[in-house]
């Protein structure tokens, strides 16, 4: 997994992702769920989430990279405190590569959302 | 023996290299850090075609900025070293640190000039251009973006007419806009940070103002405020408060209140109550800031348990050798009460199923909507499809990157003042409305299951100690019994109480002087109130009313005593009263006046109906000590 932009990642066919949420902050109630390319719901608090990227699957093509193929991965985290939830969360590659990270605060009782964009070549 | 010598060798070589390597292995940030600077010198060295130059220029404004936020992350990472390891550091050590430290801190001024160099450059000599550069940025449109201008810092800095200190410590209502705005000045005022990265939730956070900006929905441009359940007076026993009720709840860290009038008695006191935690106190003087007092009890089960629990003084300022004055002398101290709460059902733990059904539902709904109208917003590379929004961002960057500390706020509300909501494409409005369906049912959700937890049972158990002049001091035990209704904004309160005196002593004697009066008891009183308070009006106008009112039977079991000591015959007996008022709000300011009207069939001493008014203020200081300590 190589990262090119913020949460703009280039993988190898094939390649496992696997994403691990924790919630810090405040106390709040575990609220955090996922839609990829072919499946979505929500996350279980202390099991990561791991995703297959492979090519065989139906996306559009990329238009980054020659004979690759793109798709996003969309994580929404909900908070039930008033103020002062955060959840961290850490994406690595099954084939190497730096890991990314990121930290989602609470601002308002709204949820916080991150998109993933993938291209698997 | 040669093959095993061979063998040997190199396998020292082999696991020599890997050990190597992993002695070697970076951290991520410097990993990053190492391929930005190559990425830029290549940028920088290579001689750029026409048609990319925008493009490329682009690119070096935001692979500088997230260089520059790194560099500044990595000087603050070892400036905590070596504040840390002082006193074992070696002078070489300490050099080291310097000269780091040095070369870092150029690297990023260097990095800040380039950046406002390269984009105030004119055209020409292989400058970046305004010139007609059309650029291939992909995309599923087709569109061909007209040039960016080239940008260099405005000279509008912006206007902070949003204090985010007060947002953030709810010491004024503030919208869901509002919220998510004082988000972004939190993060870009970060250590090392002076940039709005689209990275993590960045985008989604921006989608959100557009969305707020563009349709004005309720949900994101409406503000709400905090619940009921707070009990801030002096408690209705104490003798000195203008309640009939008690309500139950525990505050966190000292509340403060000055009520004008009683209802217990027929003379006119002033009374003063502090009400604390025990837990909030001592981390106050601890000296730690508010949101860490919280965090703190939290994993602890005797904090916990002290975090149930509460304490207030009431002071009549009437009394003493300076009347009128509060002096905190024991003369004055009117009450001394403890508090426990037995059962608070408004946790949201105990709404597991709820929660998990809103997940499951809305919030899935959410991601699904997302994750499909995201690519309609931005390109495989996560930037804006539109030219407008490009160009906003740029700008907003280099203006971020140039502003000092104390002007952030200001450049970054001025910046989002000025996103061209009505410029946009119609395919971004028609995904920036599908999200905002999206978001709308999901904040429907959220607050069925936020109603449902508030409308939970508090039951809550208080000891109060009366302190009296002459008359026989009193030890009250009261229950205080709170529920909520579905909807979340009507709140009920019922208290059921006892009263015995302490010391039956100046009381057996002047009944010994005064045989005609009967033998007293130990059991002086007991009784029972209850309430209903509405809350409604415009809170992000004036603030939010509350309209109270409520019903309380006392059974005088006991002859009363005046102030003097002396036990009135014939008074004992049933005492009703009925109570109406209304709580209005100071507008933006903490403040509230309570006003009210209670109607009795006679008072303890005197059997004639009366009528009396009361008002007063009341402040919690809750919101003030989060100003001054702020995270």
């Amino acid at each position: 997994m190589e990262t090119i932009d913020p949460d703009v990642f280039k993988v190898s066919d094939n390649e496992v992702i696997t994403i691990d949420v924790r919630k810090t902050g405040a106390q709040t109630l575990f609220g955090v769920n996922h839609t990829t390319f072919t499946k979505e719901g929500p996350l279980t608090e202390g099991q990561p989430l791991k995703i297959t990227m492979s090519k065989d699957e139906d996306m559009e093509d990329s238009t980054e990279f020659p004979n690759a193929k793109f798709t996003t991965v969309t994580l929404v985290f909900s908070f039930d405190s008033k103020k002062g939830g955060q959840y961290d969360w850490t994406m690595t590659g099954s084939n190497g590569g730096a890991p990314a990270q990121g930290i989602s605060r609470q601002a308002g009782s709204l949820a916080k959302a991150v998109t993933f964009f993938f291209h698997i070549v | 023996m040669r093959v095993i010598t061979f063998t040997i060798i190199l396998l020292t070589l082999v696991f020599g290299g890997v050990s190597t390597t992993y002695g070697q292995a970076a951290s991520p940030d410097l990993q990053r850090i190492r391929e930005l600077r190559e990425e830029i010198r290549k940028r920088e060295s290579t001689q750029t075609p026409d048609d990319l130059i925008e493009l490329n220029r682009s690119k070096l404004i935001e692979r500088r900025a997230e260089l520059r936020t790194l560099l500044k992350n990595e000087m603050a990472k070892v400036r905590k070293h070596q504040t840390d390891m002082e006193p074992i550091l070696t002078p070489q050590e300490t050099e080291r640190i310097t000269d780091l430290l040095k070369t870092y801190s150029a690297e990023v001024d260097r990095l800040g000039g380039d950046m406002q160099r390269d984009l105030a450059a004119e055209t020409g000599g292989g400058n970046p251009s305004s010139e007609a550069a059309e650029s291939n940025t992909g995309g599923s449109t087709g569109t061909t973006p007209t040039p960016t201008p080239a940008l260099s810092p405005s000279s509008d800095k912006g206007n902070a007419s949003l204090d985010c200190n007060k947002v953030t410590a709810e010491e004024v209502p503030a919208s869901e806009l509002d919220q998510i705005i004082c988000g972004f000045v939190t993060a870009a005022k970060q250590p090392a940070s002076n940039s709005l990265i689209l990275g993590s939730d960045g985008r989604f956070e921006l989608v959100k103002v557009l969305i707020a900006k563009r349709f004005t929905p309720d949900y994101l441009v409406e503000v709400s405020e905090a619940r009921l359940d707070k009990q801030i007076g002096a408690s209705s026993l104490s003798g000195v408060s203008p309640s009939l009720v008690t309500h139950g709840g525990v505050p966190a860290i000292l509340g403060f209140a000055v009520e004008n009038g009683g209802l217990e008695r027929s003379t006119n006191n002033n009374a003063i109550t502090f009400r604390g935690n025990p837990i909030g106190l001592f981390n106050a003087f601890k000296n730690k800031g508010f949101l860490e007092n919280i965090k703190d009890s939290e994993s602890d089960p005797l904090q916990r348990f002290l975090k149930k629990t509460s304490f207030a003084f009431t002071f009549n300022t009437d009394r003493g050798r300076e009347p009128g004055t509060f002096t905190g002398s024991s003369q004055q101290l009117a009450s001394v009460s403890a508090r426990i709460e037995l059962i608070n059902q408004r946790v949201p733990s105990l709404y597991i199923k709820d929660w998990e059904n809103f997940i499951a539902n809305e919030a899935q709904n959410l991601s699904n909507v997302i994750n499909t109208q995201v690519k309609q917003i931005f390109d495989q590379r996560g930037r804006w499809r539109d030219e407008a929004m490009r160009i906003w961002y740029d700008q907003l960057q280099v203006d971020l990157a140039a502003a000092s500390d104390a002007q952030v706020s200001g450049v970054l509300q001025g910046a989002l003042n000025k996103i061209p909501f009505n410029d946009l494409s119609p395919e971004t409005v028609k995904a920036l409305q599908s999200i905002g369906e999206a978001l709308s049912l999901y904040q429907s959700g959220r607050d069925g299951f936020v109603e449902k937890v508030n409308s939970g049972t508090v039951l809550t158990f208080e000891y109060l100690n009366k302190r009296e002049v002459n008359d026989p001091d009193t030890s009250n035990f009261m229950v205080i019994a709170e529920k909520g209704t579905a909807g979340g904004g009507v709140n009920f309160t019922f208290n059921g109480s006892l009263t015995i005196f302490n010391n039956m002593t100046s009381l057996r004697n002047f009944v010994n002087a005064n045989p005609i009066l009967p033998k007293p008891r130990r059991v002086r009183d007991f009784q029972f109130a209850g309430g209903i308070d509405i809350p409604f009006g415009n809170v992000r106008e004036f603030g939010q009313f509350v309209l109270f009112a409520s019903g309380k039977y006392e059974r005088l079991l006991e002859n009363a005593t005046t102030d003097l000591g002396q036990v009135l015959p014939n008074t004992k007996g049933d005492i009703a009263h009925l109570q109406v008022g209304l709580k209005i709000p100071v507008a933006k300011s903490g403040f509230k006046i309570p006003v009210s009207v209670t109607f009795a069939n006679r008072t303890e001493l005197i059997k004639e109906r009366t009528v009396k008014g009361n008002f007063g203020f009341s402040l919690d200081l809750d919101t003030l000590f989060s100003k001054f300590k702020p995270f």
